[in-house]
């Protein structure tokens, strides 16, 4: 699971922080701060295991904040607009590093999101939501390869599925 | 420049009212045991530093006892009312209504229940019940303020109510609990010099009773010198607990 905001304990290093799920498993220690080093690692934060949140930037906490998410190995993920604070080249570079994590393991992702480009661009599959009450209005595929390859935003197929949902929401905002 | 103004200003108001005062005292031919001239003040305070020292040190470290005193049992039992919320409910009014009745009200039965010849127990008793509510109001409304999704995080992870207890909500907490010990070390000052002022004996010479020594021999002078030092002391420990608060959200926060 992993929020809007980095949601992380102040109190914690970012190591600590990863470490929570696992504690409250009853994992051993030593066996703790291994695997929840290794997950900061895999998300970038390598050196910076011992840093608080209030040191981290935006960006960083959301990296700690997927690397407590990620630490239990899990097979489904919720990530609620996980980069919706974040600025664009932040938010970019955190996409494809979350696509490159995704690889490894191949969980299920289910990823919330108002921005429609994030979607397409994170997604093998969108599915457009209704407002009140949240029913599905239409199931997208994105026929192309995850992780994408690079420049993937100014491919045909990048814009016309991003049309294609965009025309969607715009359907499924309408009153009936 | 605005430093040194923020420091003169304050100084030259004091200098020139102690002038003036000195001054009231002299042309008027105020009786010193009304109102002592500035220079009486000074010489009393020269003249009785090391035993008023002495004495302010006495209640001080009263006070400082019972800080500790009310500092474990009500954060104790603040644990205990968050776990439970039947003995939450049941503590609430209780200590609603303790905080709420006036303390010089209360301090001649804790004179009563401590014996005349220990006096200082029931100084260090009235303190400790005036510093309770502050600390244990903190905890309990620390304990509370928990992060909603860092709990809905305990949550999927299966949390039990004691590592809830102890990993996410003590730890929230921390920071109304400071709070509640930089308030309640001043009252424990309050409650220590009340208790005094109520036993009024010299069984406990601390600096609330040499202000009332003083006052019953018509030594205003002395009385103002006393009354300077317990400001002195209270201001002093009030400053000593903001850096404490300040270092330990610093710690806290990691910055």
């Amino acid at each position: 699971m992993v929020f809007q905001s980095p949601t992380l304990a102040p109190w914690l290093s970012a190591l600590g922080n990863a470490s929570v799920p696992l504690e409250l498993d009853g994992v051993p220690r030593a066996a703790v701060r291994q695997r929840a080093a290794a997950a900061l690692q895999l998300v970038g934060l390598g050196d910076w295991l011992a840093a608080r949140p209030a040191q981290l930037s935006g960006g960083m906490g959301m990296r700690a904040s997927l690397a407590r998410a990620l630490v239990t190995n899990p097979r489904v993920l919720l990530l609620d607009e996980p980069f919706s604070a974040l600025d664009e080249i932040t938010r970019r570079a955190l996409a494809d590093d979350l696509l490159r994590l995704w690889s490894v393991g191949r969980p299920a992702i289910v990823f919330v999101t108002h921005n429609v480009e994030e979607a397409v661009y994170m997604a093998g599959r969108v599915v457009v939501m209704t407002p009140r009450p949240g029913r599905v209005a239409a199931e997208i595929a994105v026929e192309a390869s995850l992780p994408r390859v690079e420049g993937f935003r100014t491919t045909r197929v990048f814009r016309e599925t991003a049309e294609a949902v965009s025309a969607e929401l715009a359907a499924a905002m309408e009153p009936h | 420049m605005n430093r040194l103004v923020s420091v003169l200003a304050p100084a030259t108001l004091i200098a020139f009212l102690l002038a003036a005062w000195e001054a009231a005292c002299r042309l008027g031919h105020v009786p010193s045991y009304f109102l002592p001239p500035p220079s009486a003040v000074a010489e009393a305070l020269y003249r009785g530093a090391p035993s008023l020292a002495l004495a302010a040190w006495r209640t001080l470290s009263v006070a400082l006892l019972a800080l500790a005193l009310a500092s474990v049992s009500a954060v104790s039992i603040g644990l205990c009312a968050a776990l439970s919320r039947t003995l939450q409910s049941a503590v609430h009014p209780l200590a609603v209504g303790l905080q709420a009745t006036p303390l010089v009200a209360i301090a001649p039965l804790f004179v009563i229940w401590a014996g005349i010849d220990h006096p200082g127990r029931a100084i260090v008793a009235l303190a400790a019940v005036v510093a309770f509510f502050p600390i244990y109001s903190g905890t309990v409304s620390g304990l509370k303020s928990v992060d909603p999704d860092l709990e809905s995080l305990f949550d999927l992870f299966g949390a039990s109510a004691m590592q809830r207890l102890l990993r996410l909500r003590l730890p929230s907490a921390v920071p109304a609990i400071v709070e509640g010990h930089k308030v309640a070390a001043g009252l424990a000052v309050v409650g220590a010099v009340v208790a005094e002022f109520v036993a009024g004996s010299g069984g406990a010479q601390g600096i609330a009773w040499r202000i009332l020594e003083a006052g019953n021999r018509l030594e205003t002078a002395r009385m103002f010198a006393a009354i300077i030092v317990l400001a002195l002391m209270a201001v002093l420990l009030q400053l000593a607990f903001q850096v404490l608060e300040r270092r330990a959200l610093a710690w806290w926060r990691g910055r």
